[in-house]
Parts: C-alpha cells; sequence; structure tokens
C-alpha cells in the first residue's frame, strides 16, 4: 500500500483515483472497504457521530457532517472545525447540498444503512459497524482501524489507539489506591428518570478497564442502558453515584427531590457530575470519559 | 377501596334492582388491584415498620423513603388521575354529544406538550418550580384558544370539537418540529407523553386531590341539567335550558381538571375515552349513573394498570403506566364493541357552510385551484435554495436536480390527494367531522409494520419497510372486514375500534422514543411525514395507484348520497348496503393506506381538506370530493417545497409544515364562517 502525501499529487492523478474509488465503490459490496483504492482521501463526508469523532482523532476534517450545532454542544470532544459545512438532520441529510460538495466517500453508520442506496448514486457510500455485540472498546478501536485504513492513515490510527490503551492504563493506575463503591453511572432525564449504562455500554467497558466496578448489573437494551426511576438507585444504597446532567436547570429541582436529596452518595457529596459524552460514540468517547473519571473520582474518594 | 361498594341510594332506580355488571367489573378489578399493591409494599418493608414507613420515614432507610416518597404517592396518583380522566370523559362526551369526547378533545394534551417543549428547550428558568406550572398554563392557552374559535358559534359541540382537533394539531405540529431538531434533550418530554406516573413526592397529590374534589362537588348539583345535552340545543332551549351557558360553564372545569392531570402525570391515553363507554356498555344507561361510575371505573383500572405495570419484567424499560392502560383498554373496547348499541347521542355533523357556491362558480373555483396546484408543481421542482441561496435552476443544473426533486413533489402530490379522498369519504360515509383516514386504524398498520421491522431486523432496507408496511395495513384491513362481517359497523363503532388502534400506535412511538432507542430518530422524519425515503420508482407508482383509486370515486358519490338517507332508506331505494359500505371502505383503507406507505402516518391533509372544501362553499358530495382533491395535493406540494427550503439545509417533513400553515388557516375559515 503506497501513502501519498496530498501536496505532491498531480491534480490528473486526482481524477483518476477518483474514478477508481468510485468505480470500486459501486462495484463492491457495501462492507468490503478492504479492498478499497489505496488512496488518501480528502474530501470526506461522515453522517454518524461515532465517525465524526473517529475522523477528527485520525486528524481529518470531515467537509461536511450532521448536526454541527448539536455536536458541539452534546459531543464536544475531539472538537469540530468551523469549516465543516451543514448538512441537515442525520437522518436525511441534504441530498441537494451533497450532489454539489461531490464528495469521494460518504460514510454512514450501521443504523444509517436505510440512506445508503439513496447516497450511494450521489457519491460512492460505505457503512461502517458502527454498534455491534462485542466488547464496546475493542469495537470503537476497530471502527477506528477500518476508518483509518479506509482514509489511508493507518500509522495515524494505530499511534491513537496507542495512546487511548496509555490513557485507560494510566487512568487504571490513578485510581488503583482509592477506595470506590461501586458506581452507577447514569444520564439524568428528568427529576424523576435517569438513564443507567450497564452491561454492554461503552462507559461499562472503561468501568471495567480502569478496574472499578458497575453497580448495574440488571438487563440493558441493544446500547447497554435501562431507563429507570430514581427509587431504582435508590434500592442500591451502597453505590456512588456518577451522572450526566445537561439539561440546563435540572440541577435545582434535582436538589428538592426528596428521593435523590437522599441518595447516600448524594447525601455524603461524594456524587460525581461528569460533563457530557456520547454514549453511542467512538474511541474518543471512550477516552474522554476515562479521563473525566480519573480526574474526579480521587477528588471525592481518599485512599 | 374505602368507597366500594357504592351505597345502594346512589344508584340510579332501574340499576338498584340487581347490581349493574359494572359494579362487578369495578369491585373485581379493585381486589386484584390491592392485592398487588399490598404485595409490593410487603416486598420492600417485609412486615415491620410499615406505619413509620407511611407516615414518618426514617430518611436513613432507603426502603421506607422508597414506600413513603415513591409507591405511596404513585398510588395514590393513580386513583386520583383515574377518576380524574373517567369524570372528564363522562362530561364531555355528554356535553360535546361525541362518544369520542375525551380529555384531550379540546387541546389540553397538546397545548400542555407543546408549552413544556417551548421551555424546556428556550426558558428552563420556568420550569424551576417543575413542569405543572409551564405544563398547565399552556393546556390552559390552548383551551382558551378552543374556546375563543367556538364563541362565534354560540359553542356548539361540532365547533368546539373541531377547534380542538385543529388547535391540537396545530400544537402538535410546532411541538414535533421542535423536537425532531432537539431529540435527544427532550427524552424527558417523551417520558411525560407516554403517561408514566412515577413519584418522588406527594406534590402530585397534594395538587390532584383537592381540584378532584372541588370540581366533583361543583358538578354534582349540575348533573341533572347536564342530562338535557340528550336532547339538541332547540329542545333543550325550550324545555327552559340554556345550553350554551351550562355547556361552557361545565367545559371551563372540565377543562381545569384535566389541564391539572395532565399537567402532573402526562398523557394517560384511554382511561377517558373508554371509560364513559365502557361504563354504558356495562349497564350504566343513563348519565347519572355514568357520572358515578366512570370516575369509579377509572380509578380502579388505572389503579390496576400502575400496580401491574411496576411488576412486569420489562428488563431494561419500565412500562410507562399510559401505554398499559391503551393495552389494558383497546382489547376490552375492541370486544365491547359489537354490544354497543347507537346511542342516542347526536353525532356532530359536519357544518354547513354559510355560502354554497352555483354549479358555475364551484366548476371555475376548482379550475383555479388546479391552476394553483399547476404552477405549486413547476415552482416546487424549479425553485429553490443552494448553497448559494435562492436559486432557480434550468438547463443542466436542472437535470441534476430533477432526480431528487421530481420523487418527492410527485409523492407529495399523490399521497395529498388520496388522503383528502379518504379523509372526504370516511367524514361522509361516519356522518363524523373528526373522522380522518387514519381513524380506520390503517395507516397505524402500516406504520406498526414498519417500526416492528426497525426492532426485528438489524438494518432494515426501503423495500423491506414498504414490504412490512403493507403487511401492518392489510392486517388491519382484514380485520377490519372481519369485524364488519360479523356485524355491520355502525359508525360510531368503525370509529372507536379506529381510535383505540391510533391510541395503541400512539403509544407505542412514544414509549419508543422514552426509551430513546437510536433507531427511532430515523423513523422520526417518515412518522412526521418526510417525502425523503420516496424514489423516483415509488413515486410513479404512487401516481398510478393515485390515478386508479381517484377513478373510483365517482362510482362511490352515488352511494354516498343514498347511505345519508340511513340503511334502511338506500335499501329500499335499491342499494345492498352491507356490499357498498364494503366497497368504500375498501376505497378508503386503500386510498390511505397507500398513502400512510409514502409519507407516513401523519394525515392532517386526509382531515383538513374536506372541511377546507366545504367551508370554500363546495357542499354537494362530487364537488366536495372533488375539490378536496385538488387541495389536498396542492396542500402537501406546497408543504413539501417549504419544507425542503425554509431552513435548507436542513429540511421539515411536509406531514408537518401541512399541519402548520393548515391549521391557522383552518383556524381563520373556521372563525369568518362563524361571523
Amino acid at each position: 500500500m503506497n501513502r501519498h502525501r496530498p501536496t505532491d499529487r498531480p491534480a490528473l492523478c486526482i481524477d483518476r483515483r477518483r474514478c477508481l474509488i468510485a468505480l470500486a465503490g459501486l462495484l463492491l459490496a457495501p462492507r468490503s472497504f478492504a479492498f478499497a483504492a489505496p488512496a488518501a482521501l480528502e474530501r470526506v463526508v461522515a453522517l454518524d457521530w461515532g465517525l465524526v469523532q473517529t475522523l477528527l482523532a485520525l486528524g481529518l476534517a470531515p467537509i461536511a457532517t450532521a448536526e454541527n450545532d448539536l455536536y458541539r454542544e452534546s459531543v464536544r470532544e475531539p472538537q469540530l472545525p468551523s469549516s465543516v459545512l451543514e448538512l441537515g438532520l442525520r437522518s436525511e441529510p441534504n441530498l441537494e447540498l451533497l450532489q454539489q460538495l461531490q464528495p469521494e466517500l460518504i460514510m454512514v453508520g450501521s443504523d444509517q444503512g436505510v440512506l445508503q442506496p439513496r447516497l450511494n448514486t450521489i457519491a460512492p457510500t460505505e457503512i461502517f459497524e458502527t454498534r455491534d455485540s462485542g466488547t464496546p472498546s475493542e469495537q470503537v478501536a476497530q471502527l477506528t482501524r477500518e476508518v483509518a485504513a479506509r482514509i489511508d492513515r493507518v500509522a495515524i490510527g494505530e499511534r491513537y489507539l496507542t495512546d487511548a490503551w496509555q490513557t485507560f492504563a494510566s487512568a487504571r493506575a490513578r485510581c488503583a489506591h482509592l477506595v470506590i463503591a461501586p458506581l452507577q453511572v447514569i444520564s439524568v432525564i428528568d427529576e424523576r428518570r435517569a438513564l443507567v449504562f450497564g452491561q454492554g455500554s461503552l462507559f461499562d467497558d472503561v468501568l471495567l478497564r480502569l478496574g472499578l466496578r458497575n453497580a448495574w448489573t440488571s438487563a440493558t437494551n441493544g446500547w447497554g442502558y435501562a431507563t429507570i426511576g430514581f427509587e431504582q438507585l435508590a434500592e442500591q444504597p451502597d453505590a456512588q453515584l456518577v451522572y450526566f446532567n445537561a439539561t440546563p436547570g435540572l440541577e435545582a429541582r434535582l436538589a428538592s427531590n426528596p428521593l435523590w436529596r437522599n441518595l447516600p452518595s448524594v447525601r455524603s457529596r461524594r456524587a460525581i457530575k461528569l460533563p457530557e459524552v456520547l454514549f453511542y460514540g467512538g474511541m474518543p468517547s471512550a477516552v474522554s470519559f476515562a479521563q473525566l473519571l480519573a480526574e474526579r473520582l480521587p477528588e471525592v474518594n481518599r485512599g | 377501596m374505602a368507597e366500594l361498594p357504592i351505597s345502594e341510594d346512589s344508584m340510579p332506580p332501574n340499576l338498584s334492582r340487581r347490581t349493574p355488571a359494572i359494579a362487578w367489573v369495578v369491585v373485581g378489578l379493585a381486589v386484584i388491584a390491592l392485592l398487588l399493591t399490598t404485595d409490593a409494599f410487603h416486598r420492600q418493608l417485609g412486615t415491620a415498620s410499615w406505619l413509620q414507613a407511611l407516615w414518618s420515614p426514617d430518611t436513613t432507610d432507603m426502603r421506607q423513603l422508597i414506600v413513603h416518597f415513591s409507591q405511596l404517592p404513585r398510588l395514590a396518583v393513580a386513583l386520583l388521575c383515574g377518576a380524574a380522566l373517567g369524570l372528564v370523559g363522562c362530561v364531555l362526551q355528554q356535553v360535546l354529544r361525541n362518544p369520542l369526547a375525551e380529555p384531550t378533545t379540546l387541546g389540553i394534551s397538546a397545548g400542555a406538550q407543546l408549552a413544556l417543549t417551548v421551555t424546556t428547550l428556550y426558558a428552563p428558568a420556568l420550569l424551576t418550580y417543575g413542569p405543572v406550572w409551564p405544563a398547565l398554563a399552556g393546556a390552559l392557552i390552548a383551551a382558551g384558544l378552543v374556546f375563543g374559535l367556538a364563541a362565534g358559534r354560540g359553542f356548539s359541540p361540532l365547533a368546539l370539537i373541531l377547534a380542538g382537533l385543529v388547535v391540537s394539531l396545530c400544537c402538535d405540529a410546532f411541538a414535533s418540529v421542535m423536537i425532531l431538531f432537539n431529540h435527544s434533550f427532550l427524552r424527558g418530554l417523551f417520558m411525560w407523553s407516554s403517561g408514566n406516573l412515577g413519584q418522588n413526592d406527594w406534590s402530585a397529590v397534594y395538587l390532584l386531590l383537592p381540584s378532584l374534589l372541588v370540581v366533583g362537588a361543583l358538578i354534582a348539583p349540575l348533573s341533572r341539567a347536564l342530562t338535557l345535552f340528550e336532547l339538541n340545543d332547540h329542545n333543550a332551549h325550550s324545555l327552559g335550558g340554556s345550553p350554551s351557558t351550562l355547556r361552557v360553564l361545565t367545559l371551563l372545569l372540565c377543562v381545569l381538571l384535566a389541564a391539572i392531570t395532565v399537567a402532573s402525570v402526562g398523557v394517560i391515553g384511554f382511561i377517558g375515552l373508554a371509560t364513559p363507554n365502557l361504563a354504558r356498555l356495562l349497564g350504566a344507561r343513563r348519565f347519572q349513573a355514568r357520572l358515578i361510575w366512570a370516575p369509579l371505573l377509572g380509578a380502579a383500572l388505572l389503579w390496576l394498570a400502575d400496580a401491574l405495570v411496576v411488576r412486569i419484567p420489562s428488563g431494561y424499560h419500565e412500562v410507562p403506566t399510559g401505554t398499559a392502560t391503551a393495552l389494558l383498554g383497546v382489547p376490552l373496547l375492541l370486544w365491547l364493541l359489537p354490544k354497543l348499541r347507537p346511542s342516542n347521542v347526536a353525532q356532530p355533523q359536519a357544518a354547513a357552510a354559510r355560502r354554497s357556491l352555483g354549479g358555475r362558480q364551484a366548476n371555475w373555483l376548482i379550475v383555479g385551484c388546479l391552476a394553483l396546484l399547476g404552477a405549486a408543481l413547476v415552482g416546487a421542482l424549479l425553485y429553490g435554495q443552494g448553497p448559494d441561496g435562492w436559486h432557480l435552476s434550468v438547463g443542466e443544473q436542472l437535470e441534476r436536480l430533477l432526480p431528487l426533486r421530481a420523487p418527492r413533489v410527485l409523492a407529495a402530490l399523490a399521497a395529498g390527494a388520496m388522503l383528502a379522498a379518504a379523509g372526504c369519504l370516511i367524514q361522509r360515509l361516519t356522518h363524523n367531522a373528526m373522522a380522518s383516514p387514519e381513524i380506520i386504524g390503517v395507516s397505524s398498520g402500516a406504520a406498526f409494520g414498519v417500526i416492528a421491522l426497525a426492532f426485528l431486523v438489524s438494518d432494515p432496507t426501503r423495500s423491506g419497510q414498504l414490504l412490512a408496511g403493507s403487511l401492518g395495513a392489510l392486517a388491519v384491513m382484514l380485520g377490519l372486514f372481519a369485524l364488519e362481517r360479523r356485524s355491520p359497523l355502525a359508525a360510531e363503532r368503525l370509529i372507536l375500534a379506529g381510535i383505540a388502534l391510533s391510541t395503541l400506535f400512539g403509544v407505542l412511538v412514544a414509549v419508543l422514543m422514552a426509551v430513546g432507542d437510536p433507531r427511532m430518530s430515523g423513523l422520526l422524519t417518515w412518522l412526521a411525514g418526510s417525502t425523503y425515503q420516496v424514489s423516483l420508482g415509488e413515486a410513479g407508482f404512487a401516481l398510478l395507484v393515485m390515478a386508479i383509486l381517484l377513478a373510483c370515486l365517482p362510482f362511490s358519490i352515488c352511494w354516498l348520497a343514498l347511505l345519508h338517507l340511513g340503511a334502511p332508506q338506500a335499501q329500499a331505494l335499491g342499494l345492498e348496503v352491507k356490499r357498498a359500505r364494503g366497497c368504500l371502505l375498501l376505497l378508503i383503507a386503500l386510498l390511505s393506506g397507500a398513502a400512510t406507505l409514502i409519507v407516513g402516518p401523519l394525515s392532517f391533509v386526509g382531515l383538513m381538506a374536506p372541511h377546507m372544501a366545504r367551508l370554500l362553499g363546495f357542499r354537494r358530495p362530487g364537488r366536495q370530493l372533488a375539490a378536496a382533491v385538488v387541495i389536498g395535493a396542492l396542500l402537501m406540494v406546497l408543504a413539501d417545497w417549504l419544507g425542503r427550503n425554509l431552513i435548507y439545509p436542513f429540511q421539515i417533513p411536509a406531514g408537518l409544515v401541512a399541519t402548520a400553515i393548515g391549521c391557522p388557516y383552518f383556524m381563520w375559515l373556521l372563525r369568518r364562517s362563524a361571523t
């Protein structure tokens, strides 16, 4: 596989490559990116936030993505450059605009498979497996490798993954000497309810890698979470609470809820509030979550 | 429960001799619920400290806290809400003379939901004292708007129902647009709309209990006067009653109670609609009897539903109680439907427009509408926003854009025309102005199919979706015909069956949204009437189906005119009533099924286009049908174009735009025709 720097490519060559890529996209089955043309792509569009995160982590900004403002608000990391164009909703990216942009590749997640036939008439469109039943952290690593291979940044991808595993290891070391109860990782929905992350979620897997225990061991859905009322949190009095709460103004209302106020870790001020992390994101989400935990856990738990 | 069984003297005389079926049902439900609740408390507390947990829990004992701040208020809220919804439904159905009226009829739920959506997204500070207050304000504003619109027509039942429907649709459309672009922030809202009774303190009880008592105490002395509404307004007036004053008074009380209920616990579907009907079916024939039994049945039903819900080993998501009531109630209602006798409660007839057009005028107006439709089609294909602003595309550029634009424009056209035709037919067939294509449940069936597929198959394809949707629609259609074969469906039964299915479907969608399954975001736009996914082939096929079905319409007009006279008269005039009704139903089912497959189950156009045609002065069945078809098509084409361009590059689904622009226009028409 020869890699080219974008700068030393003659213009003619790009056209040929584009043709090749387009042909490959048209001829080969959707998930056959392993065989795709070995060219460094530049004009890439990603329609799934996990894919956007992965691309940005590999140092390639997509020319356009969907729901940019919402990404900046609720995904945050890695930061989306202001030059990236807006395509509209993730479920309905603007086809006319895509046609005018003429990307070399459109990347969609497994949940957007239904878009592929339509998008393929505009530009080569490939589905990436953003969700399967495997270990979540292995899966986001695999996604990183696949994306890196597809945009011809294999070495950058491997370096990024090495850094990620390193982050987990050092976070684990920071937590190792602490006495930490099993953690309840939740995202507060309103003044009575929350999503709780358990088996099968990216967050659960990060806890495991950090040597921490997840308090929530009951059933979860395909994304590894369950929707519960606070009374179910109260049924695990020994757990320590780690929560996301991005809804403005909700914090004050939580404080006036007698059940929430009397949760042991809230009462003893050991509950930890984290800034928003995308729970169905890519490796960058896992890294952010590990870093945040390693930062905050030692502040409230003494060795 | 202490208030059961009801003492003999409070029973209406014709029922006191033998205990009516309803008493057994209420007691039965309550006993099962009591056993379940006792067991749940026992599991949490064991044998110790019940009294302490109930009155002053030890704040360090989590089990006592759970019972005191969660289980106990939840039980109280279930009882209070069930009773309130039953009471409101019972009174509304009487006062509005429509067995389909329910607490949401007057725009209350939709107004509350819109208010909650807006405050959550744009003014979270208003939520400081809980979501109850903004929701209550929204509900009351919406109800106020409904009253304002209906005032010009002396608060007639039809005017109120129509105004309520329009205000609901309008609020829903605006809320849906906001939800579409912010759904990840609005999980709490979906929880609220799927009717979750979970409580963490006593605040809801403190609000609901006095409201229920006060409204109940005020309505009780009016109960005799309210029986007057079994007559029409004119006769009631000649007996010395003042129907519109009485109506406004009782409606205000109902609105207040319903708004407080909805604001505190969210949308609990079905109880308000079903309990008065069930009470009637189970033997409470007189209004005063229903006024007692409907709230009791509502309380018992919601109590049992909630006690069952908390025990369902649901895995990763607690089933909201609103879902459970729908799941329990819908089969019950479907089973009881054949036993429903035609009530003496009048159906709202389509309101006469003030002016009726002469034949020539009407023809010219239709031609004018057709010309507008043509212009809209061309405009929608050529003109639109691009990366550099507004742009008229011609030549080579148009050639590239056409494959992307044409399917959407044509699909909008076909869907609009078919929905309008289906709506017109069903409104005429059932003599009910509230009827819309989804009322026969076929769109819900199609939507069921598509959603089921999304959850059964990991990566559904478009053709798979179309197939699943068709199968769903077909299943409902077959069920409908089976019902019709067994006993010809009176209009009322048909509508109740359809509403039951739609309720179930609405609840299902709310639950899936609440679960926050990422798969739902892809279906959300389709559910809102988007033409995005339509391919050129599908659009062509839709046009073909439309042409074939519209060609059948002329045959239906004569049947409709005959059926309008009533079945015996139609029979006497040589019409095979059963076959004619069957054919009409089939036509409606095909029209709405086909339209749903292309643009999703949001059939506002089907409801509104016939009314718009009528209010413009098209009154005879043939002309109304023709005008409605053209108006429906025009509305959808315009809506699709606006949706693609208003907030470019974002796109708003055509169904939502049609609702959002159609409703204010419709409100204006309603006002104008009244003065």
